[in-house]
């Protein structure tokens, strides 16, 4: 699997979840503007530039994680 | 069933490591909770699990994931363990979505096939006053099946000494 196809397959499970969250904020109204400004977010992390950018950041983040430079923060959705 | 005890023998050698390195910044965090999984297009049963997950963060982005559940309906355990990197603001601890990918695996692989997902997760903390709770959504796509299924839930933060 190339990178390209993982960019999409990445997409694809996105979109999944972005669906299931449209679907959310019909069922919740009293919720849906919370759902919605988290779908916008979503849309804006999940295109091709985004995606590329993330990968320059990871590739210098790993290189500190293989020198054992730790430094971790409290993301809720590592908790999914 | 060997793999399911290898896999998760090595998460939790992961997060033992990570706990025991004193000069290490990483953010180890372990939760109880439960799911609903619902497969696209109802390739597959639903069901509710029981169980939990633990996440290493080690780096601003990037955290190692993992979590062992039990499907209360159909009777299996379903586990998985990968890698997340974090695509909104990482100093925020009330919300994030993250990017990444995961090995599933699975007792039942006729209910829940044991393959290498990519995942879109999002973590929201609604309520200040109840900071250990989350409520989680992961959408997965498997790579061998190409079956999407999504995950709603909730978690409680089990504080380590």
């Amino acid at each position: 699997m190339s990178v390209f196809d993982f960019f999409i397959k990445t997409g694809l499970a996105a979109s999944e979840l972005r669906g299931w969250l449209v679907l959310a904020a019909k069922a919740s109204p009293d919720a849906a503007p919370k759902i919605e400004e988290q779908i916008a977010k979503l849309d804006a992390a999940t295109t091709p530039e985004m995606l590329a950018s993330f990968a320059q950041t990871a590739v210098g983040e790993l290189a500190n994680i293989g020198q054992g430079k730790f430094d971790g923060r409290d993301s809720p959705s590592n908790a999914a | 069933m060997r793999k399911l005890w290898f896999t998760a023998g090595l998460v939790a050698l992961l997060l033992t490591t990570m706990l025991l390195n004193a000069n290490a910044q990483a953010v180890v965090k372990v939760y109880a909770g439960a799911n609903g999984i619902w497969v696209a297009d109802e390739a597959r049963p639903a069901d509710f699990e029981l169980g939990g997950s633990a996440a290493a963060s080690l780096s601003p982005h990037i955290a190692a994931v993992g979590g062992i559940w039990y499907g209360v309906a159909h009777s299996y355990i379903r586990g998985s363990a990968g890698a997340r990197y974090t695509v909104t603001d990482a100093s925020d601890p009330n919300f994030s979505i993250g990017l990444g990918g995961s090995y599933h695996f699975s007792s039942e692989p006729a209910i829940r096939p044991e393959e290498f997902c990519v995942e879109a997760a999002i973590g929201w903390k609604p309520w200040p006053q109840l900071y250990r709770v989350t409520l989680v959504a992961l959408g997965a796509y498997g790579l061998d099946t190409s079956e999407a299924h999504m995950i709603a839930g909730v978690r409680y933060d089990i504080h380590l000494p």
